[in-house]
This record gives C-alpha cells, structure tokens and sequence, in this order.
C-alpha cells in the first residue's frame, strides 16, 4: 500500500518493553482484553491503531506461561465474549522488578549523555 | 528464574501435547476482531468497511502464527506431527516396518547387552563409599619374576604407620575352621579382617555389629587365622557369618546374634551377620563364609605374602602421588629388612582396574564383536530405507511439485527413519532384558563384578540416543536419492541410478560381507581354541572321579600327624567295602590347588623348582596316572620304610636330562632334610593349570612326608561321581561327626568350571556371526533381487537377441556375487590385522590359521549361493516380450 506524506511513527518496541507495558497496564487500569491493551498502547505511544495488533499475542503468551497474568473468558460492557487478562501476584512482583531495572536503566543512561543546552 | 523454568515447561507440554491451544486461539482473534469491528461501526463505517479495517488491523494469520511461536517449540511441534505421520504410514506397510524393527531389534539387543556387562564390569565405580578412591597394593619383585604378588602383614603395618598419603590401609587373608554347634559341621571360609575393612567397604551388617577394638587383638581370632597360639585362650572368638551360611546353619533364625558356636573346636560367639550381597568377600582362598578378626600382631612373618591391600587415597591424592610415596617407604623397608624385602617394591593400583584387568580385554573384544553385528544391521536398515525412497519417489517429486519445502521433505523423512529406529531399539532393550539373566548365568563365575551385571535406566538411555543416531545416519544414503528429485521429474521411466550412486548399493553389501567373514574368521579361531584347550592330554583320566576335602587336622584330638594319618587311611578303607568305590586316594586335587617347592638332587648344586603331592598309593590308581619306568607308590612305602619318592617326566628331565631317574635322590631345598630315592617315574599331569605346561612335581608317600599335608581326596567311582556323595558324607560322618566335609566336587565339574570362560566366549562370538551371517546373507539377497530388477529390460533384450535363460542367470549372478566376492577379500584381509588384536584369547592357533579363514570364506560362499539362487531364477524366467514392453 502507499501512502503520501509522513507516516505516522511506528515505534519497533522491543520484546522486553512490550511485556512491561502490558503488565504495567493491567496493573493500573485492571483486567482488560486484548483489544483495550491495544488502545492503551495507542495511548501510550501515539501509534494509530490501524495495524500491528497482532504483535500482542506472542507477549500475553509469554507473560501467561511464566505465570505473571491470567486470562479468562468473561462478557464485555456491549455483551460480547472476549478474554480479559489480570495481572496475577508474582506478576505484581515482577513488575515491580522489572520497572526498578529500567528506572536505574534510564537514570544511568540520562546522567551519561550530555545535557541539553 | 522460576518464571522462566515454569515458560519453558509449558513450552515443551504445548509442543508435545497441543490439545486445545489452537481452537481457543481461533476464538480469541475472532472475538478480537469482532470488537475492533463494533469500534469501527460506532463510528459509524459501514458494516463490511468495518470487518475489512478489523481484518487489517489484526492480521489473523500472523497473530496466530506469532502466538504458535511464543507458546511453544516450533521443532518439536514439528518433531510430534512428523513422528506421528511416521507411525501412520509405518502401519501401512507392516512388512517394510516389521523387517526393519526386526533387524534392528536383534542387533541392538545384542549390542545392549554386551554393553550391560561393559558398563557394569568396567565403567561404573565399585558399590563402595569413595570408590574412586581405593586402590590395591602390590608387593613386586621383578628380578625373581613376581611381577603383582599379594603382601605380607608385617609390611602391611608398616605402611599403615608411615604413610601420609594413604588415609586407610586394611588387610585382608584368607583361611578355614571347621563350624560345628549348627545345623551340621561345615568347613567354612574365613576372611580375615582388620577394622579399616568395615570403613572402606562401607558394609552395613544386616544383624549385629561389626567387631570392637579388642576383639583385633584375643588370642582366640588369632588362633582361627591358623597361627600358632601357645598362650591358654579365655574367651571366645569372634565371628561374622554371611548371609547364606546364616540361612543354611541357623535357618534364618533372627537371634544368631550371640549364639555360641564351636570353631577347630574353640568356642566362638556370632557377632553379626552380612547382607546378601557383600561386594568384596573373595579372599584368596575362596568365597567367604564367614569373616573373622584379623589379629595382626600375630604374624610376624615378613616374608609371608597372602594378604590383599586395600587403601583409600587421602583426599586429594592422586595415585602416582600415594605410588611415589610409597616407592620411599618401601625402599625403606628394603634396607631396614633385607632379609626378607630385598628386591620386594610396591605397586599402588586403582581398585577397580586390578580388579577388571582380565576380564577388560575380553569384554572389549566381544564389544567390537558386537559392534559388527550392529553395523551390519544398520547397514541392511540403510538399504530398507533406500528401497522405501524408491517406491515412493514419484509421490515425493509431486509434493515437491506442489510446494513443499524440500527441507521439510527431508525433516520427515528422516524423522520416519529414526521412529524406526527407535521402535527396533525398543525391542532391543526388551531382548536384552530377557538375555543378559541368562547370560549371567552362563558367564564363568570368575569375571570380576558378575553379580552386578544387569540392564537399568541408564541403559535405557543409551539405547534410545544410539537408535536416534542409527536412524538418522541410515536415512543419510537415501536423501541423496531425494536430491536430485528435479532430474527425476524430466524422465518417463523409473530412476536408476547413474555413476557413483550406483556403487552405493555395492559398497554396502561389500561392507556387511566384510564384517561378517571377519566374525565368521574370529568364530573359528575360538572354536579351534576351544577344540585344542579340549584335546590336551590331562596325564589322568577325570571321568567317574569325585575329589573332596576333610578338615580333621583343625580339631585339636587330630593335632598329631599319626592320628591324622590314621584317620585318612580308615576313612579310604571304610570307602573302599563300599563296591561303589573302586579306587580311593589321599593327594592334590587336579586343577584346584598346587603347592610349589624347591628342591636339590645329589647332582647338581643348584636347587630345582616343583609341585609337591603328597599321595597315598590310591590316588594314582584313582586318577590312572602312566607309569613310564620304575614303579608306584605302595602300601609297603610307610613310616618305617626307606623313604621314597616318585617323579613326574619333567622333573626327571630338568634333574637328571635323559637318564632314566630311577634310582637317583633328592631331598627338600632343606638343610637337614633327609634324601629320598626315586622309586618311579610317571606321566606328566595338567594338575595346577589346564593350559599351562605341565609342572615338574614330585610325590612323596603321604605316610612318609614332615613337610607337607594335604587333606584332600580323591575317589574313583563306578556309576554317577555326584551320586557317591552322600555315600561319602555318611562314611565321614560315622568315622567322626565333628569332621566335616567340604571342596566336593567331581572332576568333570572342575574341569568345565576351568573352560568355561573359553566356551562362553565361543557361544556369544559364535552368536554374533550367526546373526551376522543370516543380516550378510538378506544384504546379498537384496543386491541380486534389485539388479534384477532394474536390469529386466536389459535381460529382456538380450533374450530376444538368443541369450539364453543360463546365461541371464549368470549375468545377474555376476552383478551381486562380485560385490560378495570384494567384500569376503575385504574382509579376509581386515582378519590379518584384527586377529593379532584377539591373540589373548587364543589358544593353540595362530592368528593367521588358514583353516580358520577358509572355513570362513567358504561358508560365506555357500551362504551368498544361497541367498542369490532364488532373485537368479527370477532373472532365467524373464520374458523377453513382457520385459520390453513395460519400460
């Protein structure tokens, strides 16, 4: 397909980022289903919600075989059956974890470059 | 961490078993898809505008893909859907499959099992705590030719003291007391033990408790050791009896724990009893029966050197560091004792090395006999596989056609052989199960570590990783067939191979011919060992013979040589009213125990080395040993007569040259010792070894000899030796009930106990030819049916042009028999280079014996004749008009 003038950016998140985000959504905003991680994610990274929401399965495969959430079919608000993922106790844990490594991640990465003028 | 380990299983559990993942994935997107959906239609798309933006935003295929990579193993999901593809194709075709597991079966059962005694014989470490670090120490003495002796108490304490490298040092002897206060008087073998014994083996009694500290020292366990006590002994001895004389003697009984029993006579208290399975209870003398305190301070005798050493390496040590060390001491003790350790060095050797070291080279020879077997059988597996690829060739070069990946194509392929492969090493390890208890059996009881022998999970494993190997590496020569797929699809015709490829085939068979007459050549070689171990000339006749020992001499009422004597003689006479018994004799029993000597002729000034027997005129008439010249011991050759010996044909050779020996004397290597004229001289005996060279010996009436007593016997029997026995045990019994009766066995028993390591090993190599043979014989059949085939056209057209039948015939004939004809050549010349290696097995026979080989090639010969007869006759019966018109 073409498209004339600026596309809009795509963020290539990275593997690791990507299960973060999940489960840092689940965490704050609860139980959601895939198609409203996808819209927080636009929110996130102001990516148009167009394409790419496949990319979210691999990651809410990953993050449910290593215990860290768990889905579960249950009803929307418009009656529709979709599969709700909940962030589970270990996967508080490890968010916790996780969100500590990058903090020190970045805070180390910030004090390295240069400041802006 | 546990996150990642808990992914990983259910990875694993999602490729192996997929059950519902996909289906609830397929619900998941579309319900997905469905939202994304509504969202579009609220805002207000049209409905089918609306579904085609959803089908954009979530891309079902790839999400689904991407999920099926994230939730599981994609090669192992593979793996699973191609194993079970296999399984099914494989039960369409029940003869291709049921040929191939078959052949397979049988040579990885074979294969497991010699691997079952490898492993457990050679591999494993002893069943003992720090096992790998226990060691034997030798006394040696290169200069006099005494290369690994056993050592000498004195010596043994000595290193104990001085060593720092070595963390324990135990002694172990050997003798025997006669039990009575049992069921029945017994002659039991003791192990004589000192305390480090219990911490190196680790044993846990199965009753009672191992000896204290005190009981190494009574003079009542000395006395049991056969040293001479002369202070009163107060109280008792101790002992440790094993599990079966526990079971036979006190019938299990669960309070033998401090049962007073009666042993040479002396009180002795049961201290405890060991488990079923004592790992080390061969002593010199034998199996142990019961174990006994070893009062090392008692034997004093530097030079007497019948004790193992066992040693654990401090932590740390190596063994050339524990050897270095003790090379000081000995050296040491050398200068401090010459008498008696002059010469005499120490040689420390890993434990389960000196224990397997005879029976290491045997096992690795049947593990490369086995090895062929196996190769042969992957070899005839290979060509199932290659014939398979050809039928299906066309249904291959069509899915190629269709666009299936190539390497897919191959992935299955070779997946299908492996499933094979692996279901003939099932079969395999069942086969074993069922032949290694057998084999166990049959083994000679002398081969280290038997009793461990058997076939467990770590074996298991074994066989599945080779039947992998083997399945893929048979699939190997058929992928290229599969390669040149591209060339296929442009001829009409069926494939036949072109250039090199068609060699393949060939080659093959060359190769299983080879190592088949390699087998056969080795097969022949321990038959004719075997034969000539059988054709040696014993110098006695074995048959209706029963040899047995009594053990009078312990009890104290038999301490006097003249009672003892009487005793023998009264117990031959009370055998002798018995018309079961012909002849009855006091001496050596042949081929058990030997006692060397030296000696000195009037002659000569220096001494000559023999064997002593110690006989009663009897024993010559029992075992019918040749007189050459001179005469036989006799009754008249008693106490009071001039003393007298008789001489075997090699000590009369290597004393007195070619003069008859009659008439010349010699006396014990004693100062003091009293001359004795030869009365006679007799044939030579196989007595001490089978195959060794008769050993010169001299006999000296037992009524006449100081020096030397042996209390065994020797009966010569009418009907059945083995029915003799209680005959035998009843006259004992009635002469003395304190006596007891023991070493019984008949003279067949103990010259088959001596060859049975020789036929056992001609029964497993004669094995592994057989089945070589039959594998070599349906390779030959193969090559002859598949030049037939692909040749029919060529045959066809020949026979139209005036070739007849015979002559077809022999053209096919040609093709598979010169492929044969390379591969016996192959392997007559491989058997020149591989016998030398098997040269410790022979006996007799030459490693180059040239009736061995022709044997070989000659049955090998007739063997292929046969196979190819039948896919000949096919090839006389073609039908020139049939065979041009199918093209």
């Amino acid at each position: 397909m073409s498209s004339g003038g600026t596309n809009p950016p795509r963020v290539e998140l990275i593997q690791g980022s990507l299960d973060l985000i999940v489960l840092s959504a689940l965490s704050s905003m609860g139980p959601l289903h895939a198609y409203a991680l996808a819209a927080r994610l636009e929110q996130i990274t102001d990516t148009p919600l167009t394409l790419n929401q496949g990319t979210l399965y691999p990651a809410l495969v990953r993050l449910e075989q290593r215990g860290w959430i768990k889905g579960q079919w249950q009803k929307t608000e418009s009656n529709r059956d979709a599969k709700f993922y909940a962030i589970t106790a270990a996967g508080s844990r490890a968010l916790e974890r996780q969100a500590d490594r990058w903090r020190r991640l970045s805070g180390l990465v910030n004090r390295l470059l240069p400041r802006k003028a | 961490m546990i996150a990642g380990l808990r992914r990983f299983v259910r990875r694993i559990a999602n490729a192996l078993t997929p059950g519902r993942a996909e289906a609830d994935l397929a619900r998941e997107v579309a319900a997905h898809q469905a939202l994304i959906e509504e969202e579009y239609v609220r805002r207000g798309w049209p409905a089918d505008e609306a579904r085609l933006a959803a089908r954009r935003a979530l891309d079902a295929a790839r999400a689904k893909d991407q999920h099926r990579d994230a939730r599981s193993f994609v090669w192992l999901d593979d793996l699973r859907r191609d194993a079970a593809h296999a399984l099914r194709d494989l039960r369409r075709s029940p003869a291709f499959a049921g040929v191939a597991i078959v052949t397979l079966g049988v040579a990885i059962g074979a294969s497991t099992a010699i691997l079952a005694f490898v492993d457990h014989v050679l591999v494993r470490s002893l069943p003992m705590p720090d096992a790998g670090r226990l060691v034997r120490l030798y006394e040696s003495n290169p200069a006099e030719d005494r290369a690994r002796e056993m050592a000498s108490p004195p010596n043994i304490a000595d290193w104990r003291r001085e060593t720092k490298t070595l963390e324990l040092v135990t002694a172990v002897g050997g003798t025997s007391v006669t039990m009575t206060g049992a069921a029945e008087a017994e002659a039991l073998i003791g192990m004589l033990v000192g305390p480090e014994y219990f911490q190196i083996t680790g044993v846990r009694l199965a009753l009672g408790q191992p000896f204290d500290s005190s009981e190494y020292q009574s003079f009542a366990n000395a006395a049991l050791g056969s040293f001479a006590i002369r202070e009163p002994i107060t109280s008792p001895a101790s002992i440790i009896i094993s599990h079966a004389v526990w079971q036979r003697q006190f019938g299990g009984a669960a309070d033998v724990v401090g049962r007073t029993v009666a042993l040479n006579g002396n009180a002795a208290v049961v201290r405890g009893v060991m488990p079923a399975n004592v790992f080390l209870d061969q002593s010199a003398w034998g199996t142990a029966d019961c174990w006994i305190p070893f009062v090392e301070s008692r034997l004093t005798q530097r030079r007497f050197r019948q004790f193992l050493a066992i040693a654990r390496l401090a932590p740390g040590v190596s063994v050339e560091g524990a050897q270095h060390e003790m090379n000081a001491i000995a050296a040491d003790l050398a200068g401090r004792y010459p008498a008696a350790d002059k010469g005499w060095t120490v040689i420390v050797s890993n434990l389960r090395n000196s224990m397997t070291v005879e029976s290491r080279r045997t096992l690795l020879i049947l593990m490369g006999g086995v090895g062929c077997v196996l190769l042969i059988a992957v070899v005839n597996f290979a060509h199932l596989l290659l014939m398979r690829a050809a039928v299906r060739s066309r249904e291959m070069v069509i899915r190629i056609a269709i666009g299936a990946g190539r390497w897919r194509l191959f992935r299955q392929w070779v997946t299908e052989s492996a499933v094979l492969s692996v279901l003939g090493g099932l079969v395999g390890f069942v086969l074993a199960l069922w032949v290694v208890p057998t084999l166990t059996e049959m083994a000679p009881a002398d081969l280290a570590r038997l009793k461990e022998v058997s076939v467990d999970a770590r074996i298991f494993v074994l066989v599945l990783i080779v039947s992998v190997a083997v399945g893929t590496l048979a699939a190997i020569p058929s992928l290229s067939n599969l390669r040149d797929m591209d060339v296929m699809l442009l001829r009409s015709s069926g494939a036949s191979a072109r250039g090199v490829r068609r060699l393949l085939r060939p080659t093959l068979v060359a190769v299983q011919v080879g190592l088949a007459v390699l087998l056969l050549v080795g097969t022949g070689l321990i038959g004719r060992t075997l034969l000539a171990v059988k054709s040696l000339d014993l110098g006695f006749d074995p048959s209706h013979v029963l040899t047995f020992g009594t053990d009078e001499s312990r009890l104290t009422r038999y301490r006097d040589l003249t009672a003892t004597l009487q005793f023998r003689q009264d117990l031959m006479t009370s055998l002798l009213t018995s018309p079961v018994f012909e002849a009855a004799g006091v001496g050596a029993i042949p081929l058990f125990n030997k006692v060397a000597d030296s000696f000195r002729i009037e002659e000569g000034t220096t001494s000559i080395e023999g064997n002593v027997n110690v006989p009663s005129p009897g024993y010559f008439r029992a075992l019918r040993i040749r007189l050459v010249s001179g005469r036989l011991l006799e009754e008249s050759d008693d106490r009071g007569a001039d003393k007298v010996v008789v001489v075997n044909r090699t000590f009369a050779r290597r004393a007195w040259g070619g003069a008859d020996a009659v008439g010349h004397r010699l006396r014990h290597d004693m100062d003091s010792s009293p001359w004795m004229t030869v009365v006679g001289v007799v044939e030579d005996q196989r007595i001490s070894a089978l195959e060794a060279e008769p050993p010169a010996m001299v006999f000296i009436p037992y009524c006449q000899s100081t020096v030397v007593s042996i209390p065994n016997f020797v009966v010569r029997t009418k009907g059945d030796p083995a029915a003799a026995i209680p005959l035998v045990r009843d006259a004992v019994r009635r002469l003395d009930p304190a006596v007891a009766v023991s070493r019984v066995a008949t003279m067949d028993e103990r010259y088959h106990r001596v060859i049975a390591p020789r036929e056992f090993n001609l029964w497993l190599v004669g094995a592994f030819s057989l089945i070589a043979l039959v594998l070599s014989a349906v390779g030959v059949y193969g090559l002859v049916n598949e030049t037939v085939t692909s040749r029919t056209p060529e045959i066809g057209v020949r026979m139209a042009l005036g070739s007849s039948s015979r002559q077809a015939m022999l053209l096919v004939l040609k093709g598979g028999l010169s492929a044969t004809l390379i591969g016996l050549a192959a392997g007559l010349a491989a058997a020149t280079v591989v016998t030398r290696s098997i040269q410790s097995m022979l006996f007799g026979v030459t490693p180059l014996d040239v009736v061995s080989m022709s044997a070989a090639s000659l049955t090998f010969v007739v063997v292929a004749a046969l196979a190819a007869v039948a896919p000949a006759r096919r090839a006389s019966r073609v039908d020139p008009l049939i065979a041009l018109r199918t093209d």
